[in-house]
């Protein structure tokens, strides 16, 4: 049954499909490496493979899971741009097909499917991170939209996105979870300003977005009216499963640093083999895990909060080899020939893994997750559970 | 394809029932305060159930299961840090069907009539049908019958009958292990197909892996359950982060680990899979469950406090078997070899 589909995509890769490393560096040149992804997806479109389990209804292929693992197996070995596209086909998409209006669906998966429109999460803000419930951004009722007014940072490929699920306050009058609205944000919207942020790496992939007076229909309501958190918490949901499927990974990999260790002469360095021997189990941990979770996921069942365990993992392993990787390579890793274009590939993933503990969560936010969601314990008393928002103490 | 059937959750529910009925915490202790295992209880698993001779094939008694099914019933003894010959028993019983020995001695093992265990020692020689050496460590070797050794390029199975054994004292209460002089004892030499050895390696592995996950499911719940019933300043202390998160990294530990587990079961299962491969998920299994297990027995103590360090709580039981099985079967250079496997090869 699938043996057909399975040649379109091994087809489809053997004449498209592309080596990471010969991509547009998504560090060095993030443009071509955008113009690089959207080209892909474009041609995946084209071939017929986007959109494996979506309705066809609105562009996909309506097709069962046990496609889309085809699809992953045909595709191993290839570049997915997951890092520009996991934010809309994980995490967007999946809520407006949840929650959207028919319109709505109709309207933005199609264009999303061929990369036409790029999606983007408006979620954090200055004064809420963990607490993302304690959001400020207000959107006040004004005919029969909205005008929205307020600062969101964080928000990752927003300079290169043509749209975003955005949370705002709807009811500051009521307790914090659940004043919440989400909304589909037009990128380009007057009073939509993108600065980008440079990160610890001198990247600049996340951005701070102001929105002065941003005006809203009707029909930009994701869900009702009021019903943000649960919007929120189902997307939130989604991106572990997203994370812990496919993690954004760390640019050091295992198998880098052990070319690493063959060129120092380390091989039979008894204190490298047992480290690399640990690294590798660690690997084997997150690698066997998502697979576990992606194989529940294809019979229909829900893994929930057990995704939290990937992306703990996975942010654990990303700092073991970067770490590995900086004590093998010794001086070399922290002061390189200028001309050498790899030079700094360890001190670069060295200062990328502290994000894997942050994005989408922070460590602590999915222990809090484990602890209360899958091992059933009491939560920690809240203060401001049932305070209205507007009464709420708050920094930021 | 999924690992478990509907008749693995069958077999794991006929088990579990059986051994919360037969062996709860106070029989358990019943045993251990006794020594060496439950006698009618074995019995019941074996002659009621059948559990011995699962992984037998059927021509020699047994009922032609895998290691799945072993699995299964493992993680139920491990549940409850049952003293047992199960797992030593049924892993002389893989060595020698795999190796197509001792055709006379599967039926009555496969009945659970005759004990065996399994030695990877290499501090014998043979002479002839005489073995001679010192075999250490050896685990149930004082209740076992027979005693077989995994060599190359065969094997050797030895009559324990009137064995010089030395029961050695074990941080694991639930399980006793001895010290055997073989001089000049009767034995039968036994031929095995090439890499016979790293398959009885790796399937005592993943067998241990699986014991050790379900101890450690068995732990986590109960620490947790104490957390959320446990009330100081005035709240459950599983309410506190530093005890919730405490939990969640044995919640993250154990999740991994039995990751590792599934995914080196299937492979032994899986016909004609490559045996580097499996040696690599079976030593990945051991590294990550061993860890495990010691972590959330040892942080299980932490979790429960003061009457998780006393003699009657089971908790120290626990985290005895964990640390003592994380070395059976001679588990030294599993990183080492992981290191190879991961692309280090040695110069």
């Amino acid at each position: 049954m699938t043996d057909d589909f399975r040649r379109r995509c091994a087809a489809f890769f053997a004449a498209h499909g592309q080596h990471p490393e010969a991509v547009p560096s998504r560090s060095r040149d993030p443009a071509a490496y955008v113009a690089a992804a959207r080209d892909h997806q474009r041609a995946l479109h084209g071939a017929g493979l986007a959109g494996i389990t979506w309705p066809a209804a609105y562009g996909g292929l309506g097709l069962g899971p046990e496609f889309r693992r085809v699809f992953d197996e045909e595709a191993a070995g290839s570049e997915t741009f997951a890092d520009l596209f996991t934010i809309g086909f994980g995490m967007c998409g999946p809520v407006l097909l949840a929650l959207g209006t028919e319109e709505q669906r109709r309207r933005h998966l199609p264009p999303m499917l061929r990369a036409d429109e790029v999606w983007c999460q408006l979620f954090s803000e200055p004064g809420a991170g963990s607490d993302l419930a304690s959001l400020s951004t207000a959107a006040t009722p004004d005919g029969d939209g909205w005008v929205v007014t307020g600062q969101k940072v964080w928000t990752t490929y927003a300079h290169h996105s043509d749209r975003g699920l955005l949370l705002a306050r709807t009811d500051p009058g009521v307790p914090k979870h659940r004043g919440l609205t989400m909304f589909v944000a037009d990128m380009a919207a007057p009073g939509i300003t993108v600065r980008p942020l440079r990160q610890a790496t001198g990247d600049a992939e996340f951005n701070e977005v102001f929105l002065d007076d941003v005006r809203l229909g009707p029909d930009d309501v994701v869900g009702e009216v009021g019903g943000g958190w649960r919007a929120a918490t189902l997307m939130l949901a989604n991106e572990r499963v997203a994370l812990s499927d496919n993690p954004i990974g760390s640019p050091v990999t295992l198998d880098a640093v052990v070319a690493l260790a063959r060129r120092h002469g380390r091989a039979d360095d008894p204190v490298v083999r047992r480290r690399l021997g640990e690294a590798y189990v660690a690997q084997q941990e997150v690698d066997l895990f998502a697979r576990r979770i992606a194989a529940e996921v294809r019979v229909g069942n829900d893994p929930g909060s057990l995704a939290s365990v990937g992306k703990l993992a996975a942010a654990r392993v990303a700092r073991q080899v970067a770490a590995l990787a900086l004590e093998i390579a010794g001086p070399e890793a922290v002061a390189w020939d200028p001309d050498d274009p790899d030079g700094g590939l360890w001190a670069y993933g060295e200062l990328y893994a502290p994000s894997l503990s942050i994005a989408g969560g922070t460590e602590q936010i999915q222990r809090t997750i484990l602890g209360e969601r899958v091992l059933g314990l009491p939560r920690e008393p809240q203060a401001d559970r049932d305070v209205p928002f507007r009464d709420l103490r708050r920094s930021g | 394809m999924a690992l478990y059937a509907p008749e693995h959750d069958d077999l794991r529910a006929a088990v579990r029932g059986l051994l919360e009925k037969a062996a709860d915490s106070a029989a358990v202790r019943r045993t251990v305060a006794a020594g060496g295992f439950d006698a009618a209880l074995w019995q019941r698993m074996s002659g009621e159930l059948g559990l011995a001779g699962l992984a037998i094939p059927e021509e020699h008694g047994g009922s032609g299961y895998g290691p799945v099914e072993l699995g299964v019933v493992l993680e139920e003894i491990g549940r409850a840090n049952l003293p047992s010959p199960y797992l030593t028993t049924v892993l002389a019983g893989v060595a020698l069907s795999t190796a197509g020995a001792a055709d006379d001695l599967l039926p009555v093992v496969a009945a659970g009539e005759r004990l065996a265990t399994v030695s990877f020692g290499t501090g014998w020689t043979l002479d002839g049908d005489r073995v001679t050496g010192l075999v250490d460590h050896v685990p149930d070797g004082t209740t076992a019958d027979r005693l077989v050794l995994v060599g190359a390029p065969g094997g050797v199975v030895v009559d324990l009958a009137g064995a010089d054994r030395r029961p050695l004292r074990t941080m694991d209460l639930t399980r006793g292990q001895a010290r055997i002089t073989l001089a000049g004892a009767p034995a039968r030499p036994f031929a095995a197909p090439h890499g016979w050895a790293g398959r009885v390696g790796a399937v005592a592995a993943v067998l241990v892996a699986c014991e050790q996950v379900g101890g450690a499911d068995r732990v986590l719940e109960t620490a947790s359950a104490y957390a959320g019933e446990r009330v100081q300043f005035g709240r459950p202390i599983g309410s506190f982060q530093a005890v919730k998160h405490l939990l969640a990294d044995m919640l993250v530990a154990l999740e991994l680990a039995r990751s590792t587990q599934q995914h080196a079961l299937g492979l032994l299962a899986a016909p004609g899979a490559d045996p580097a491969a499996v040696d690599a998920a079976a030593r990945s299994a051991r590294v990550a469950c061993s860890r495990a297990f010691v972590q959330i027995s040892s942080d299980a103590i932490r979790v429960l406090g003061g009457i998780g360090y006393t003699w009657e709580h089971d908790a120290h039981l626990y985290f005895r078997r964990a640390r003592a099985s994380a070395a059976l079967f001679g588990a030294g250079d599993d990183l080492d070899r992981l290191a190879t496997h991961a692309g280090l090869v040695p110069s």
